[in-house]
């Protein structure tokens, strides 16, 4: 078993990191900045747009998206057509919760140019995805 | 064009701690708009009721353009508030009545008055700032002729709750002022996902915005007051 040290109060099995971290020999050995406390998630690294690698920021940005909304059945069957105010009734003064939680998870930062097209769940993804790619 | 545009937003339900972070204030405030808060003198409120104020006055202005143009993005710093100014007493107390309405023309309330470009259009906002709630309308016309405006505590939260909380309330206060044989009205939604007023299916020319947060609901419609349009058609 290998271990790393991923921050200073957490160590992680790098056996039991994602796949697509693995696959892209991404180094696990960063932690998302948080400049607020409720947000604390592991970084998940991807350099591809795969379907992969897509589905993996779905199951993640459910995460983001919980305390938001209050159907949560409905979340479990997100996909990348889903709006998050007409489809997951969240309230509009939560959208910028939105963008700063993915932004604290994925240790980007989202311009406002990007922010407004994060309507839906594809379009989040997508502005992950290019957020991300530009980190490497 | 012809539309209205309100929002409400329940004060219970906001982090007031990450509001006054720059980060988030920075997503929805332009620089100018910062500074307002100190040059206009806003001493009775936080910076925090602040970002919301105008939060609440920039997402009516996306309400009241989306009717006319469907595929508008809320982008909030491209809804530009020029001006805010507040009340000349200004006095923030708790929001004890249980409803509160009126015709925001004639009301003689002291509101806070905003002035707003968004393109090439000027929009005017008046708000309402309680203990619990920011509540904003806007209208192109600075004087909100023929503007109604709503706000409504109510028991339980909840999207569907909110959602027939206030619909139930703005029919009553439509049933309240149209002429006799305006009955079985109901709130649909046109293609756009506007909110529009029917009558046996069929739309009424009567712009409604509709809001709602946490224990809160609020409405706005543009209607001329039947005594003065009696023959009033759908």
């Amino acid at each position: 078993m290998t271990t790393g040290t991923f921050c200073p109060w957490q160590t992680i099995n790098i056996n039991k990191l994602p796949a697509i971290m693995i696959k892209n020999e991404i180094n696990p050995m960063s932690q998302a900045h948080s400049d607020f406390e409720d947000v604390k998630a592991p970084l998940l690294f991807t350099k591809d747009n795969s379907n992969e690698s897509r589905q993996e920021i779905i199951d993640e940005l459910k995460k983001v998206l919980t305390p938001y909304t209050e159907d949560k059945e409905l979340l479990g069957g997100i996909n990348e057509e889903t709006n998050l105010i007409t489809d997951l009734k969240i309230n509009s003064a939560n959208l910028v919760d939105i963008i700063i939680d993915a932004e604290s998870k994925y240790n980007i930062e989202i311009d406002l140019d990007s922010a407004e097209k994060m309507t839906n769940v594809g379009s989040c993804i997508d502005v992950i995805v290019e957020k991300m790619n530009l980190k490497t | 064009m012809k539309s209205t545009g309100n929002d409400i937003v329940a004060l219970q339900g906001i982090n007031r701690q990450r509001t006054n972070h720059f980060r988030f204030y920075s997503k929805i405030l332009s620089v100018p708009e910062q500074a307002l808060y100190d040059r206009e003198g806003f001493p009775e409120i936080p910076f925090e009721k602040f970002v919301w104020l105008l939060w609440s006055i920039k997402e009516s202005v996306y309400k009241y353009l989306k009717r006319a143009k469907p595929g508008l993005v809320f982008s909030p710093t491209k809804i530009i508030i020029q001006q805010i100014d507040p009340p000349l007493l200004p006095n923030i107390t708790s929001f004890t009545a249980i409803q509160w309405e009126n015709n925001v023309n004639g009301s003689g309330e002291n509101f806070y008055k905003g002035v707003i470009v968004a393109g090439s259009d000027i929009f005017y906002s008046r708000s309402k700032i309680h203990d619990e709630l920011i509540s904003t309308v806007v209208s192109a016309d600075e004087n909100f002729e023929n503007t109604w405006w709503g706000i409504k505590s109510i028991d339980h939260n909840g999207y569907d709750n909110q959602s027939r909380a206030v619909r139930a309330f703005i029919l009553d206060k439509l049933y309240s002022i149209l002429p006799d044989g305006n009955d079985h009205l109901r709130i649909g939604k046109c293609p756009l996902g506007c909110p529009v007023v029917l009558k046996e299916a069929k739309e009424m020319n009567i712009p409604v915005s509709l809001a709602h947060h946490g224990y809160f609901v609020a409405y706005s419609f543009l209607l001329k007051h039947p005594l003065l349009q009696m023959n009033y058609k759908v």
